[in-house]
């Protein structure tokens, strides 16, 4: 009996495991009132990376590099206080059980700004913004197989 | 002395009738060790029979969540927000734009931080340097 409620408590536990996801969070607020949201899929990328000159000229980033190797753009962005604070939960929840790491934080004139990485020491496989600012939140999630150095060069190439 | 085949052939009664004409002893506690045997099998088969059904119910109600969350639902595949590529290349570099953004403002803070703490070891040492 106890092999049985232990099956149980794992299949359960996986179930929640699979509850939040960049995509879970998409799906679940996508339709919401004063909320706009921004999917591209990977098909997408792939035909974005068959562009003949993806660097545009006059665009502050080169996304040549990194951008097959994405998989999911989520955007979920909220003017909607009535559901904010449910968004930031469930975002919450899905960075805690994805063994995700914050890489930086910063508050600056009532916004904080979070972002968080999980991936190796060379591959990020997702990257994730959390911005909170009054009545406003936005949710980024981009997911994929990027080399670090890539994302670190093409983030401070538009840093500059 | 009879076969097996002859045995087996043989009707209960005719059996019984064998046996009782026989002078071979009945082991001691034979019958006892025979009527224990019987009270364990009855108490194993009314004790499976009484089982909780608990365990298996939890099984099943967490195989059939997990069925409905993990099995892609019909419909429930995303569709593009854009369904032109220059487009999609162009959200995705205005989200990259506002990460490095973020980012940019994020580390002037912390360089801002880092100045603010280091004046205090300047004028320690224009202190100790006259």
């Amino acid at each position: 009996m106890k092999r049985i409620i232990i099956i149980a408590t794992l299949l359960l536990a996986s179930i929640s495991a699979f509850a939040q996801s960049g995509k879970s969070i998409y799906q679940k607020y996508s339709d919401a009132e004063n909320v706009s949201a921004v999917y591209i899929s990977s098909a997408m990328f792939r035909m974005i990376g068959k562009i003949p000159d993806l660097n545009v000229e006059g665009s502050e980033v080169n996304l040549a590099p990194i951008i097959q190797s994405l998989s999911g753009l989520y955007i979920i962005s909220s003017e909607n206080p009535k559901i904010n604070s449910q968004i930031k939960a469930d975002a919450e929840k899905f960075i805690n059980g994805g063994e995700y790491e914050l890489l930086m934080e910063a508050k600056d004139n009532g916004e904080t700004v979070r972002m968080y990485t999980v991936g190796t020491e060379k591959v990020v496989n997702s990257f994730v913004m959390l911005s909170l600012d009054g009545n406003e939140i936005n949710f980024i999630c981009v997911d994929g197989k990027m080399n670090r150095d890539d994302l670190d060069k093409l983030l401070a190439d538009a840093m500059k | 002395m009879k076969k097996i085949e002859d045995i087996e052939r043989m009707e209960a009664e005719e059996l019984e009738a064998a046996a009782l004409k026989e002078t071979i002893r009945v082991p001691d506690g034979l019958k006892d060790r025979i009527k224990a045997t019987l009270a364990a099998e009855t108490i194993i088969e009314e004790s499976a029979r009484k089982r909780s059904p608990l365990p298996y119910i939890a099984v099943a109600a967490a195989a059939a969540v997990a069925a409905i969350v993990a099995i892609p639902h019909k419909g429930s595949a995303l569709q593009d927000t854009y369904t032109d590529p220059y487009l999609a290349y162009a959200k995705v570099e205005e989200t990259f734009n506002t990460i490095s953004n973020k980012m940019a403002a994020g580390i002037s803070l912390a360089e801002e931080a880092r100045d603010a703490a280091g004046r205090p070891a300047e004028i320690i040492n224009k202190i100790n340097t006259k």
